[in-house]
């Protein structure tokens, strides 16, 4: 089987230098998928991963020679990008030159097996993540119960299929997803405050159901063929986007064309079901956020005190969190946050069902510490490290819908550590990429604008990159270490910071006692070899291949290995350079 | 280093803090660097006084006080600087401390508590130290997410179980893990003692407990900081310390049981009963229930093999007394005989009434249990061909005492005789041998179907030994064996026999033989008695000899009919008023057996007996021919005073030759007519007539006529004077030919008609009817004593009145004769009975005859020789075909060619097989390789 490649370095690099000339003419929809097209040749996996969220970015367009990012992954042989990429909704149709093209211009046999199993004859999940959490909550096995109101419908002709006869449902989720709903459940509402709800035997359960997995973004089953009473609850419930979906699939004349449409539908659906948890999450949670100054007696003699010293439940009492809840949010739980800048504490109306998506908050819940503590209505910190509202408000953002827009350079490395501390891994690739893509350039200036946009230089990023486990970020920093080597040798100040870094790097490994070799010097060499587009192999610039070049070759080629040959020296120097620095320290690498 | 731009503020931003221990130690703060390390030092005691409060009160089951979220911080800030080796170190210490505290408690209660009560007590103690485990894992979570799996250590609950192992169950060299295997094994065996435990479920829990003791490698015993993850794969202390000695135990309890039941001398039925119950105890309600799956095929075959292999055979063999096979199967023997006295047993009680004989409960737990030890049960298969040989060939002596002691209790009155001696080549015996094979076969197969589960194994077993018995009664390999049976007569003959009896009985109508057992029986039963014991028999080639001796007879003695032989065909005739329909049903019945041994044996097999058969039907077809011809040329016979003609005329070569070999003797050959033989003028006439007929027309094909009078029978109408009454008398040609000597001669000389015999009185001494008939003189005094001296059909008054027939004899017509029937058949006294004084006879007439074989002897020299003679065909024929195929063979693979191409006839010798290819060598069909003697060729 072919090992996965990498499209030649130069290449790809003049790639990347087009897309950052042409970045002031391109939207940044086009730039996300120039992005993800360029990773998904790389094998970027976490870029793909970070980028597939980008609101309204479709991953089946094609780019200007009809590669898709699929097609792309599956000819440069990157498995874990085609799976991803297939399960973020990537259509593989036999039945298109896109779909056959990918099957057949799949590196491997995995890869085109995996295509295959995917062909969108059978099924396509086109689920995100968050709708796929969203859609796990209808699940009977689900783990934290918190669906909170019940339809019941009667049963007119005979027995009523199990399935049918009541639906468990959270009322956040309608309130969110159905105008009709939100009516019914408000404050004034036929339904406020009540657990069962029986229905009126107009209502179809079969067309209920479907519409119960249209609220639950479970996309591919709304859509069953015979139900024609689906529309009119559509109409009743004054869902446009379904009643257009429906009217559209209805135009389908031959049954591939509806299976097609019915596809473009899911799509189209699922960006509702963004939109929705998206307007839901700035109306009723943001909205409805509460906020409380902060008091404190307790301060220490230069009048500071930690914030996580600061209780935030004696800001709330009872009552106000009742009523906090209690509103249109129909949440179950609180989050607060210290926002610094306010000197305020800040309360969210959240729900547990959407925190789970977080594992920490997960066990939290479950655990019967958690359970014991006689709050009716809990009120927890989001996490010890954030202080600001916007970063909580980001962290909210990606649990509810995924999509994390406008994150301010400033804010990103805090968000990365409430993303490490609430194990939100998709959350932290998108804080590092957020770093990475805007630090394309790996020119020495960078090391001041990072200083005064993001608030840290590279050295203490890639602490932070030690502290919180993100590779992505702590390559890239490797990499404009590297590459920026001669720079920060002849400068004083970045050389003694670079000193101290390698010091503890060379710590790291007396810790953990299983590598004898310095992570941040191997990550550095290796840019290194990158950077001069040398291969390891060849390091004696007159080796014999020289010699057997030089007799055969014609001008042009000579030209290539004269440069070659620079490269090489320069790469020589800068090994040198690192030699130096380890001695310095009293380091063997 | 607070973040550019942030304005001063009271309150302190928690990112401050956690980047504060790379702050601190980096260069720009080179002073403060002690303070600082000083002060993480604080901050983490600080914390760690927290949390480990919070450890110890989740070990003491009050969490209700604790904040999940304020403690999670706690570790998250902790591992976040670097403390995570620390507080991994420091929670595994309170783990162990709290661990050492509650074995400490543990053993005191040990002391006080009862086995059960303490697996309660330490379950609920693991119980619990699993829950507080979840709690600690719980809140330690980013501990275990980060700092565990980038170190690749235990997780910590997983940390805590092997915690748990090390510190509470195999502290103190593994104390309280003993005390439990103790408890364990001590409830186990007084559950295997028939006791009723309480401790089922703790048993089961604890076990389970054991199996999530991970024991990784040997070494690691101690270092859990060095137990590798890896190790899943290895052993767990169940498998380490738990199951070797729950099935040393085990083994020591299934030796001493076993040994018990042994050494009490129990009787094998109750060995059976008691092993069978406790493996199904043992398996059901012990094994299954509490062992995990790996060690439940260990614990069983262990039972197997203590409990079973070791001792059944022990067992199967036990003597009558102490109940083995034998005595299990010695009702079927018994079932036998006694199913013989009660009313045919019809297929659904015939299964009750092998119950109540055979003790098939014990023979099915038997079944059952070598089957555990050996799905192909060869040990069975093996004790059970054994003891169905040595049934079998009881079978022959008990069989007789049985004919014996009928005939004592209905012969007594009867029959001054003493005990008639029942040889074992006699007609009742063969009857009653056959009879009870099949019975016998008949409860073994239901036996099979009962206990063995119809087994094909089992069942081929039972055939085989059932095959061997009857075929090796008469073998030489029986009588070397010393175990001689008292057979005479081999199977293939007795079985002849059987069916010879029994198809002469269905024939006659007139059940008026006092046949005891014959009637209950159909046409059906019998042949498929028959086939069924055919299939046994391994020289179906003998059977076909005797059986088509058998048929000849049964054909030729048949009533009505005399027979006469020919040089090429042999025709017989005699008049009759032959019954047809009776006739024909004797037909029919030897037809459908035929067919049915046909279908047994191939088509080929029985070439003899359809010739004959075709002979049979061509004889009533001339029959009927002649009759035509008679009543066409009515006007021209009418005056002959023909007598009516019954034809049997046999192809000589076809028929056997014990019957055929002196069918020239009656005939002269100079005159070629009937005058070497004094036939009665009676007759005589309608023989010339028959003979010019045979010789103009064209049925001859050119064959000649010789008349046979041995054979075949006459009816007589004789009218007795006083008071009036005519009998018509049925007998044979030769006693026919006898009693025409009576008939009257002289004419009445007023009437000119012939006068009355009874007139006559005519009075002839044994010489001279010998003289007159020229009848052998064997013959003569069996027929004489048939016609004068058998009881019921006295015809001739003996003077002397005796038994014998002896030179001096006078005979003449008895008036006096009486039949309760017109009609009247008169048997031939057999040539066993007439000669049973062989020697006597010889002696008085004093002739200095030879001292002859009997007729029956000779028989069966021929049926022998022919059978000697066949196989000799039968090889030479196959070494032909054999050698045709293959040209160029050599000895042993011929030998074992041969073999498998005859085995289904029969089983020739090597000896015989040699000497047939020296024979075939002689005639040129063969001839040895001129190198290798060993090698035939095949000469075209």
């Amino acid at each position: 089987m072919a090992e996965p490649v990498t499209l030649p370095l130069n290449y790809s690099r003049r790639r990347l230098d087009n897309s950052l000339t042409d970045e002031d003419e391109l939207s940044p929809l086009d730039r996300a998928y120039q992005e993800l097209c360029l990773a998904c040749r790389a094998g970027d996996l976490d870029t793909v991963d970070s980028l597939t969220s980008t609101a309204n970015l479709n991953i089946n367009y094609v780019d200007e020679w009809d590669y898709s990012p699929l097609i792309l992954a599956s000819l440069c042989g990157h498995r874990d990008i085609v799976e991803l990429l297939l399960l973020r909704g990537a259509v593989c149709d036999r039945d298109t030159f896109e779909g056959a093209r990918s099957i057949y211009g799949a590196l491997n046999d995995e890869i085109r097996d995996l295509l295959i199993s995917f062909d969108v004859s059978k099924k396509v999940d086109i689920s995100q993540p968050f709708a796929a959490h969203i859609s796990s909550l209808l699940n009977p096995q689900v783990k934290i119960k918190t669906r909170d109101i019940t339809f019941k419908f009667p049963q007119v002709h005979g027995v009523l299929n199990r399935d049918y006869q009541a639906f468990s449902l959270n009322k956040f989720l309608l309130i969110a997803r159905s105008p009709y709903f939100r009516e019914k459940l408000s404050e004034g509402g036929d339904w406020f405050g009540i657990e069962d709800v029986k229905m009126s035997p107009t209502i179809d359960p079969a067309a209920f159901k479907c519409f119960v997995d249209y609220v639950y973004v479970r996309t591919d089953s709304v859509f069953v063929d015979e139900n024609s009473k689906l529309g009119d609850l559509a109409a009743l419930y004054k869902l446009d986007d379904l009643t257009e979906a429906i009217q559209s699939i209805d135009t389908a004349t031959t049954p591939e064309q509806r299976s097609k449409l019915k596809n473009e539908s899911s799509v189209k659906l699922m960006e509702a079901a963004r939109q929705d948890m998206r307007n839901f999450l700035q109306n009723e949670i943001f909205g409805n956020m509460k906020s409380v100054a902060i008091v404190e007696e307790a301060v220490e003699e230069n009048g500071e005190i930690d914030a996580e010293d600061i209780s935030v439940e004696k800001y709330i009492t009872q009552q106000e969190r009742a009523q906090l809840i209690g509103k249109n949010a129909n949440a179950d739980i609180i989050v607060s946050v210290i926002d610094i800048d306010s000197e305020s504490v800040c309360y969210y109306p959240v729900h547990k069902s959407i925190l789970s998506r977080s594992p920490y908050f997960e066990t939290m819940i479950l655990s019967d510490i958690f359970n014991q503590s006689k709050d009716q209505i809990p009120v927890i910190q989001l996490s010890s490290s954030t202080s600001s509202t916007i970063v909580a408000e980001m962290v909210l953002s990606f649990l509810y819908h995924d999509d994390v827009e406008n994150m301010p350079l400033k804010l990103t490395i805090d968000l990365l550590f409430a993303a490490d501390e609430l194990f939100l891994d998709r959350l932290k690739t998108m804080a590092a990429v957020r770093i990475t893509s805007e630090f394309k350039n790996l020119d020495h200036s960078t090391i001041s604008e990072l200083q005064e946009k993001v608030g840290y230089n590279p050295y203490e990023l890639i602490r932070v990159s030690w502290q919180t486990h993100s590779d992505r970020l702590e390559q890239h920093m490797s990499r404009f270490l590297a590459y920026n080597l001669r720079y920060i040798y002849e400068n004083s100040d970045e050389r003694k910071l670079l000193l101290e870094l390698i010091e503890e790097s060379a710590d790291r490994i007396k810790d953990r006692q299983d590598t004898d070799t310095i992570e941040l010097i191997d990550d550095i060499r290796y840019y290194l070899v990158k950077k001069y587009g040398i291969e390891s192999s060849d390091f004696e610039p007159d080796s014999d291949k020289f010699e057997e070049l030089n007799l055969f070759t014609t001008t042009d080629k000579l030209e290539d290995i004269r440069l070659y040959k620079k490269a090489v020296i320069e790469y020589e120097r800068d090994i040198a350079l690192i030699e130096s620095l380890l001695e310095e320290v009293n380091l063997e690498a | 280093m607070l973040p550019p731009g942030s304005r001063r503020s009271k309150i302190r931003p928690p990112r401050n803090s956690l980047l504060s221990s790379f702050v601190g130690g980096s260069a720009s703060s080179s002073s403060g660097s002690s303070s600082t390390a000083n002060a993480g030092a604080e901050d983490y005691e600080k914390s760690w006084a927290i949390l480990s409060s919070a450890i110890i009160q989740i070990q003491n089951k009050n969490v209700s006080n604790l904040s999940y979220e304020q403690l999670y911080r706690k570790a998250y800030i902790l591992v976040l600087r670097k403390q995570g080796s620390r507080l991994y170190e420091n929670v595994t210490q309170l783990i162990v401390k709290h661990l050492l505290e509650r074995r400490e408690a543990l053993l005191a209660k040990l002391s006080k508590e009862s086995g059960g009560e303490f697996l309660k007590t330490l379950l609920s103690e693991w119980t619990e130290h699993l829950q507080s485990m979840k709690f600690i894992s719980d809140v330690l979570m980013y501990l275990n997410r980060v700092y565990v799996k980038e170190r690749k250590k235990l997780l910590i609950y997983d940390l805590g179980i092997q915690l748990y192992k090390e510190n509470l169950i195999k502290y103190n060299n593994n104390e309280v893990g003993e005390k439990l295997i103790d408890i364990i094994i001590e409830e186990v065996t007084k559950s295997r003692l028939g006791e009723v435990i309480t401790t089922k479920m703790y048993i089961v829990k604890v076990i389970n407990m054991m199996e999530l003791l991970e024991e990784t490698s040997p070494s690691s015993s101690s270092m859990i900081s060095e137990v590798d993850l890896g190790g899943s794969e290895g052993e767990n202390y169940y498998q380490r310390f738990f199951e070797p000695r729950f099935l040393a135990s085990s083994e020591t309890f299934f030796y001493q049981l076993s040994h018990q039941f042994m050494s009490e001398n129990i009787s094998g039925s109750a060995y059976l009963h008691e092993i069978s119950q406790f493996i199904k105890d043992e398996e059901e309600n012990r094994a299954r229930y509490y062992l995990p799956m790996s060690t439940f095929p260990k614990l069983i075959d262990l039972m197997n093999n203590i409990l079973i292999k070791d001792k059944i055979d022990e067992v199967i063999l036990l003597p009558m007394d102490r109940q083995g096979l034998s005595f299990w199967m010695e009702g079927v023997v018994r079932g036998v005989f006694e199913s013989q006295n009660n009313p045919a047993p019809t297929s659904t009680n015939s299964t009750r009434a092998i119950e109540s004989f055979a003790n098939v409960k014990e023979l099915a737990i038997l079944y059952e249990l070598v089957g555990r030890i050996d799905s192909e049960r060869e040990l069975l298969k093996v004790r059970l061909k054994e003891l169905v040989i040595s049934q079998g060939q009881s079978l022959p002596t008990l069989v007789r005492e049985k004919l014996e002691n009928n005939s004592d209790e209905l012969g007594v009155g009867n029959n001054s005789k003493k005990t008639p001696a029942f040889s074992y080549s006699s007609t009742s015996f063969a009857i009653e041998w056959i009879n009870t094979i099949s019975e016998y076969q008949e409860q073994l197969s239901t036996i099979s179907r009962i206990a063995f589960n119809n087994d094909p194994g089992v069942v081929q077993a039972i055939t085989v030994a059932i095959r061997d018995f009857i075929n090796n009664s008469t073998s030489t390999n029986n009588k070397k064996s010393g175990k001689n049976s008292p057979l005479t007569a081999s199977a293939s003959e007795l079985l002849s026999i059987f069916m010879d009896n029994y198809i002469k009985q269905f024939t006659k109508q007139s059940p008026s033989k006092s046949s005891s057992i014959n009637e209950e029986f159909s046409i059906d039963q019998v042949i498929n008695r028959s086939i069924t014991f055919l299939r046994f028999i391994k020289d179906k080639d003998t059977f076909e000899a005797h059986y088509a001796n058998h048929f000849a007879k049964r054909f030729l003695n048949t009533k009505a009919q005399s027979s006469l032989t020919t040089t090429t065909t042999s025709a017989a005739a005699l008049k009759s008023n032959n019954k047809s329909d009776r006739h024909s049903t004797s037909i029919d019945l030897e037809e459908l057996i035929l067919s049915k041994l046909m279908e047994e044996m191939g088509s080929s097999s029985l070439e003899k007996v359809m010739k004959m058969n075709r002979d049979i039907k061509s004889s009533r077809d001339l029959t009927n021919d002649w009759k035509r011809h008679i009543k066409s040329n009515d006007v021209q016979y009418s005056s002959s005073n023909l007598v009516e003609l019954e034809l049997k005329i046999c192809n000589v070569t076809d028929w056997p030759k014990s019957m055929t070999k002196d069918y020239k003797k009656y005939s002269d050959d100079n005159t070629g007519g009937t005058s070497g033989f004094p036939w009665p003028k009676q007759l005589r006439g309608t023989l010339s007539e028959f003979e010019d007929y045979w010789l103009t027309g064209k049925k001859n094909d050119n064959k000649s006529l010789h008349w046979s009078p041995k054979f075949g029978s006459m009816d007589l109408r004789i009218t007795y004077p006083s008071p009036m009454k005519t009998y018509e008398i049925n007998l044979s040609t030769y006693a026919g030919i006898i009693m025409l000597l009576f008939a009257p001669q002289s004419t009445d000389n007023i009437t000119g008609e012939l006068v009355s015999a009874f007139s006559e009185m005519r009075e002839l001494k044994y010489e001279e009817i010998r003289e007159l008939t020229k009848i052998p003189e064997q013959d003569l005094k069996r027929q004489l004593q048939s016609i004068a001296v058998a009881p019921r059909s006295r015809l001739l008054v003996k003077v002397p009145m005796t038994k014998e027939v002896n030179e001096g004899d006078i005979f003449k017509l008895n008036e006096k004769f009486k039949s309760p029937t017109i009609k009247v058949k008169v048997l031939t006294v057999s040539a066993t009975s007439s000669s049973s004084k062989r020697p006597t006879v010889a002696n008085v007439g004093g002739e200095g005859l030879p001292l002859r074989k009997t007729e029956a002897q000779e028989e069966a020299e021929e049926v022998a020789a022919n059978i000697v003679e066949g196989r000799n065909v039968e090889i030479n024929a196959a070494i032909v075909r054999i050698m045709k195929s293959r040209q160029t063979l050599n000895h042993n693979d011929l030998i074992s060619e041969l073999i498998r191409q005859l085995q289904n006839r029969f089983l020739p010798s090597t000896i015989q097989i040699k000497q047939r290819i020296e024979d075939l060598i002689e005639k040129e069909y063969l001839k040895r390789d001129s190198v290798e003697k060993s090698k035939y060729h095949y000469v075209a």
